[in-house]
């Protein structure tokens, strides 16, 4: 948690001054290996998006969350995913309202584990891990200060399964 | 402009580098050994604990020298067959490796009591009979007799595998039941030292994969069905003397199997009624603490065998099957009562259950032989397993004897131990009439299964279920 707030106080230093605030919410759709090895399963986790737009780069913190629970009426584990990634996207012009982009993101992640086994309840945070990401998608704008974005990415993390984990992303955001 | 755009550049890439290297050691996140898992305490009641697994070398994908798990898997033929599984597991900064997820809670969980089963081998004399890593299933879609399985635990000889059957009950899960486990554990071993003897599919396909029949294991009702059919019983002896030797034997092998099993749970979980911890309604029927009873003798058990509905017939391979749980528990009872009696006469109880277990490893060899050339033709004793097991047990104390005397079903086939030759048992009545462990719902027409058996079978990959064999159930 340091680290991120180290990395974000000296995003807010260095970039404040010169680009354009923007905010983004929206959902990722990941496709995540089925613990069978059968099968893939869609995870929808909710994530945020804050950062900067810059003439020649956008810079864009990113947090997603999603939980998980499986079991039975005595055992039940949950699982919840906290990622947080800082993305660098470059976009290409084609037009004013259409841009496709290519981005590249680094951050962490953290699971924590909730199991409960009769009256018995554990929660068990694991350890940060280094995650990696590669996206490209468009943009749409709506005027100035709207904007609707559409990504594929893949995600890497050595616990994530299958690694990289493969996704994509919508967001709508807003510039101030 | 220009310097700005340098110097946020380089920002950029020092946060980027600095993320990096903030986290985690790569290629660390499965190193660990200890996993939090339902782990039974020195009572043996099972709570969330931090558990040493020192050969999960492959935790991701539930593999390592123990065992090899699957998911969800088909059959595939002579092997389970399926995809490579994908465990979930979250490593704490205190290095435990924490299930993230109820399969692989599961998967694990099946994993470390394999692990220390096959230690419990080594100790009881069976080191080196099976060969590792044994093949497990995890979340398996079992179909019974047409239907699909639920809150069961099956070892399937033909795939050579132990089948955990989804769990839907409020107790514990089978795949979590130390008990359990040990119990299909323990059909391994006996596939191994006795039925692999048997060149007979029927007493290795036999159904008690899963979700046979339910039915009590006493009922005040017993003994009535014969009465409402007098006439017929002329026609219940006629079929009874009749009975194919493979038929008769089949029955008491699955007895012994499932007795046995039972008796090895409660070796490795010491607990009575391990069972009932995922299904109370086999408290009664499968609780090892209770009065063994008394063995039936041969002929009783080919009238047990006859369908009393329909006299000139022999029962259903499923109601056959179920009902041996029922012979099954007389001897595990026996086997727990021998415990006891060698813990009255002066043994502790590790001591006690070690020198019983190892016996009964050491007889399963002697088991087979007898099946060699014979199971076609002979009738085995019910009375020869027991037998066997006590010429590998140190003298007996009289109390012991009178007590083991008193189990025995009073027909030929009964070699009293040798340290036992010293003194004369109390005369015990030959029990060749309906006894209490069979109840009357087993001859039953309400349950339709009764009536329409088939082979269990295990889900292949392709959508077309293919019969299985399966010759150690849970119930």
């Amino acid at each position: 948690m340091r680290n991120l707030l180290f990395i974000a106080a000296l995003l807010v230093s260095n970039f404040a001054f010169a680009g354009q605030p923007l905010f983004g919410v929206g959902a990722n759709m990941n496709f995540q290996m089925a613990t069978s090895g059968r099968e893939y399963q869609v995870a929808t986790p909710f994530a945020i998006r804050a950062g900067y737009r810059f003439s020649f780069l956008d810079v864009i913190g990113e947090y997603s969350y999603i939980k998980s629970s499986s079991g039975t009426e005595m055992v039940s584990v949950s699982q919840s995913n906290n990622e947080f990634l800082l993305w660098g996207r470059k976009s290409f012009f084609v037009s004013r309202t259409f841009k496709p982009f290519a981005a590249a993101g680094l951050g962490s992640h953290y699971q924590v584990v909730t199991t409960k086994f009769g009256s018995q309840a554990e929660e068990d945070p694991g350890v940060f891990e280094v995650v990696g990401s590669l996206a490209a998608g468009f943009e749409v704008s709506f005027g100035s200060h709207v904007s609707w974005t559409f990504e594929g990415r893949g995600t890497e993390a050595e616990s994530y399964s299958p690694n990289p984990l493969l996704g994509v992303a919508s967001y709508l955001n807003v510039f101030f | 402009m220009k310097r700005s755009r340098l110097w946020s550049a380089k920002s950029l890439i020092l946060l980027l580098v600095l993320a990096a290297f903030s986290c985690g050691r790569p290629g660390s996140h499965y190193s660990a050994s200890v996993y939090r898992l339902p782990w039974p305490g020195a009572d043996g009641a099972v709570s969330l604990q931090d558990v040493e697994v020192s050969t999960l070398s492959d935790p991701e994908h539930f593999s390592g020298s123990a065992a090899h798990i699957l998911v969800e898997p088909g059959d595939g033929g002579s092997t389970l067959a399926g995809a490579q599984p994908r465990g979930r597991l979250v490593r704490t900064s205190a290095d435990v490796l924490v299930p993230a997820d109820y399969v692989t809670m599961q998967a694990v969980t099946a994993y470390a009591h394999t692990e220390r089963l096959r230690s419990l081998d080594a100790s009881v004399g069976a080191d080196g009979v099976l060969g590792y890593p044994l093949s497990l299933g995890v979340e398996v879609h079992v179909m019974s007799y047409g239907q699909p399985s639920s809150n069961n635990a099956v070892y399937d000889s033909k795939l050579d595998s132990l089948l955990l059957v989804p769990y839907t009950e409020s107790g514990l899960p089978l795949s979590l039941n130390p008990g359990v486990l040990a119990h299909e554990h323990f059909h391994f071993l006996f596939q191994r030292l006795v039925l692999s003897h048997v060149h007979d599919a029927a007493s290795q396909t036999s159904c008690n994969g899963a979700a046979p029949p339910q039915v009590a294991a006493t009922n005040p009702e017993s003994g009535k069905v014969a009465a409402t059919f007098p006439d017929s019983e002329d026609l219940v002896e006629k079929t009874a003397r009749g009975i194919p030797a493979r038929t008769y034997n089949a029955y008491v092998l699955r007895g012994l199997n499932e007795g046995f099993a039972d008796f090895y749970g409660w070796v490795y979980s010491a607990d009575d009624s391990f069972l009932a911890k995922s299904l109370p309604e086999q408290e009664e029927m499968r609780r090892l603490d209770s009065p063994p009873g008394r063995l039936p003798s041969e002929n009783l058990i080919r009238r047990l065998l006859v369908d009393y509905f329909h006299p000139e017939a022999i029962l259903p391979d499923v109601v056959r099957a179920h009902n041996a749980y029922a012979l099954g528990s007389i001897y595990a009872r026996y086997l727990r009562h021998l415990v006891d009696d060698l813990v009255s006469s002066g043994s502790t109880l590790a001591e006690a259950r070690l020198l019983v277990t190892r016996a009964v490893i050491a007889a399963l060899p002697e088991i087979g032989a007898q099946l060699d050339g014979t199971y076609e033709s002979g009738f085995l004793s019910p009375n020869f397993a027991l037998s066997r097991i006590l010429t590998h047990l140190p003298p007996l104390t009289r109390p012991v004897c009178e007590s083991l005397e008193g189990v025995h079903a009073a027909d030929s086939g009964y070699a009293r131990p040798q340290a036992c030759d010293t003194f004369s048992p109390p005369e015990v009545p030959v029990l060749d009439s309906e006894p209490a462990f069979h109840g009357s719902a087993a001859r039953s027409k309400k349950d339709p299964r009764l009536m329409k058996p088939s082979a269990p079978a295990v889900a292949k990959p392709t959508p077309t279920p293919t019969p299985a064999s399966a010759s150690g159930g849970l119930r």
